[in-house]
């Protein structure tokens, strides 16, 4: 047993040269981003089929897609990284959370509408409300990290200064 | 020195030795050193590169 332990987490020396761990690097980050994609739409594609009152099913995805998002998340900002392309600033924010509004929206008017097909304009306004408080939500915790992740910037570059 | 005999001195494979001759690859200061060290060399003599290089990659 002992040996088993030792071969499996006493190794420490890397098998890669330094391309191959940048090209390794690149393929995990790849799939990472495909399991993160792949639990949103499969989530997605579940509650169009199911439905919302069966969310036992959606349970074990959800619980991983959160744990991924929030590891990624606070791994960005315990490093002082927001994004590659956009810049931390309300207007992103703003348009971020729109979209994932909007999003919502549209999922949420599938989702009741499919169950109460006989409530057209209470589907809408379900979806309209949903979306209203998911643009809310999205916002202020897009703000919140945005607050953090200016805060630790700061911190690194008078860290890096005092060295 | 044939490329795998470099990667064997240097601790890389062969094909790391490619991508680094090619410039497809910016190898670390570390491998940069050791690579001057299988070749018995300096890393101005390997690894400098003129303005007119610089701007034509």
């Amino acid at each position: 047993m002992r040996k088993i332990i030792d071969f499996l987490f006493k190794n420490k020396n890397s098998n890669l040269d330094e391309h191959q761990e940048q090209v390794m690097l690149k393929i995990e980050h790849n799939g990472c981003w495909f399991a993160f994609w792949g639990l949103f739409i499969a989530m997605t594609i579940e509650s169009l089929i199911y439905g919302f009152g069966e969310i036992r099913i959606l349970a074990g995805e959800w619980i991983i897609f959160m744990c991924l998002a929030l590891y990624l998340t606070v791994a960005s900002i315990k490093n002082g990284i927001w994004d590659r392309k956009f810049k931390a600033n309300t207007t992103t924010n703003l348009i971020f959370s729109l979209m994932a509004g909007g999003f919502v929206v549209v999922f949420e008017f599938f989702v009741i509408y499919k169950r109460y097909s006989d409530y057209l304009l209470g589907s809408f306004a379900a979806g309209i409300f949903t979306g209203i408080f998911t643009f809310i939500l999205t916002f202020v915790m897009l703000e919140v990290c945005t607050k953090l992740y200016k805060k630790k910037r700061k911190q690194l570059e008078q860290e890096d200064e005092t060295e | 020195m044939s490329q795998s005999e470099l990667a064997n001195k240097a601790g890389v494979t062969r094909q790391t030795i490619g991508l680094i001759e090619s410039g497809d690859f910016n190898p670390s200061i570390k491998l940069c050193i050791a690579i001057c060290k299988a070749l018995d060399c300096k890393l101005d003599d390997l690894f400098w590169e003129e303005e007119n290089d610089e701007k034509n990659n």
